[in-house]
């Protein structure tokens, strides 16, 4: 039997109004994944609760099991971003990370490393580290840890070392081609430069330090191949498109 | 539902599942409120019935703030009283009614619709922000309240706004954030405290 209440860190992906005065929530819990969770008249203004369980917030929460949902009964925040939620990049970055989560995380299934990576991304985020290469380490991270991982050591087809003369990334395949498996015809691919494929290899690399990668000097062309390539894969392992990638795009043409 | 075929007829059926698409409305209350309209005296379920349609033949948005009227133009946008140099911009049409329950208010508003949320694909075009734009653009305003919720779509459509209209030299505000009032202070979150500590005014 499950227990009457239980107590887990969250952070919270979405929300949306329900009934009269309720709040619908999508959470990313330390014990059990992602789950939904109602909170109850959280849209008063003199709810308890309303105010910690803003989206994108690092939260303790008490939950009891309901019959759909489980309910809040209690919330206490750890960490409210709150620099980040005073910036438009920083919360356009932010909520792209907690879209990633809500579609990669499964529901009800416990991963720690996904909960981790979150309030890592988020972090840096709010020190106003919006380095667009720590959001492609995010990225490879949020792969990595789902099994998708692409292979940019060997070719996916020969399995032969690849050598630098021509890489084309294959996305059916989740890995690159070296150049003389790629005159087969190839459904969904992209050809990636020399300075993009290291690039790649870095960010799949475990490293300890994530500032040091955010001090990297990248040519914009490379920093727009590697976002390319990333966001083509993810979107072809979710299979569907992540919608807060068109916001992230459009508050980069705006004027500072 | 449908299962049991010595049911409610098929016209009753109907109504029940036309209520359970209200919301809040689960198919026991849908169940109920039909059959309450079943005992009904003829002339009320009439009015009812014609006072639904009426609304929804007649009802617009104002041309001007979007706020829900009968003409072109709202209550609010045609009274020459109302203070012409503040503009209040809000989510939602009741945010228009709560602000007017207050009195204090006596500018103009424009209603967006809805707020900025990337994740479930509601970005700026989907709201009336390029209106509001023009709109500060041609009329000389000197303030704009940016009234959207305290949360994070809310805060994200302000900022955005904000960075529109930021150089266009017209002072813009937000409504102060803190304490309810009649509420105890043990029992205000953290976020709210931190707000009307920062916020807090001298007496």
């Amino acid at each position: 039997m499950r227990p009457r209440t239980y107590r887990t860190k969250a952070v919270v992906l979405k929300a949306r109004a329900l009934g009269e005065a309720d709040r619908l929530l999508t959470l990313f819990t330390e014990s059990q994944g992602r789950l939904s969770a109602v909170a109850r008249g959280a849209r008063k203004p003199k709810s308890r609760m309303g105010g910690s369980l803003d989206v994108l917030n690092f939260v303790e929460v008490s939950l009891s099991p309901g019959r759909t949902f489980d309910h809040l009964n209690e919330c206490v925040v750890l960490d409210g971003f709150k620099s980040l939620k005073k910036d438009l990049k920083g919360i356009a970055n932010g909520v792209y990370l907690a879209e990633l989560i809500d579609t990669f995380g499964d529901e009800r299934t416990q991963n720690v490393q996904l909960l981790r990576i979150l309030v890592e991304g988020l972090t840096f985020l709010d020190r106003s580290l919006t380095s667009d290469i720590l959001i492609r380490k995010f990225e490879m991270n949020l792969l990595n840890i789902c099994g998708f991982a692409p292979e940019l050591a060997n070719c996916v087809s020969c399995r032969q070392k690849l050598s630098p003369d021509g890489y084309l990334f294959d996305l059916t395949r989740g890995g690159v081609l070296c150049a003389s498996c790629e005159v087969q015809p190839v459904n969904e691919s992209q050809r990636l430069s020399l300075n993009a494929m290291k690039m790649l290899r870095l960010l799949r690399k475990n490293v300890s330090n994530l500032s040091v990668l955010s001090e990297l000097d990248l040519s914009d062309s490379v920093r727009l191949e590697i976002e390319h390539i990333l966001r083509k894969y993810l979107r072809f392992v979710a299979e569907r498109d992540l919608r807060s990638t068109r916001f992230v795009d459009h508050i980069e043409t705006l004027s500072p | 539902m449908n299962s049991n075929s010595y049911g409610d007829s098929p016209l009753v059926q109907r109504l029940i599942d036309e209520f359970s698409r209200l919301p809040g409305i689960g198919p026991k209350t849908a169940q109920r409120l039909t059959y309450y309209l079943i005992k009904m005296p003829n002339e009320q379920s009439e009015s009812l019935s014609e006072a639904i349609v009426s609304m929804k033949r007649n009802i617009v948005l104002c041309r001007q703030c979007f706020h829900i009227t009968d003409q072109e133009l709202c209550d609010v946008c045609t009274d020459p009283t109302r203070d012409q140099d503040t503009l209040c911009v809000v989510e939602q049409p009741l945010d228009v009614v709560a602000f007017e329950k207050t009195g204090t208010y006596a500018g103009r508003y424009h209603v967006l619709h809805g707020a900025i949320s990337p994740i479930n694909g509601i970005g700026p075009d989907n709201l009336n922000i390029r209106p509001l734009i023009d709109r500060i653009s041609k009329e000389d305003y000197k303030e704009i309240i940016l009234a959207t919720n305290p949360n994070l779509e809310g805060e994200a459509t302000s900022l955005y706004i904000h960075r529109l209209i930021g150089d266009l030299g017209v002072k813009v505000t937000r409504p102060a954030r803190g304490l309810p009032m009649g509420g105890d202070l043990e029992y205000a979150d953290e976020a709210t405290l931190g707000s009307a500590l920062e916020g807090r005014q001298s007496i």
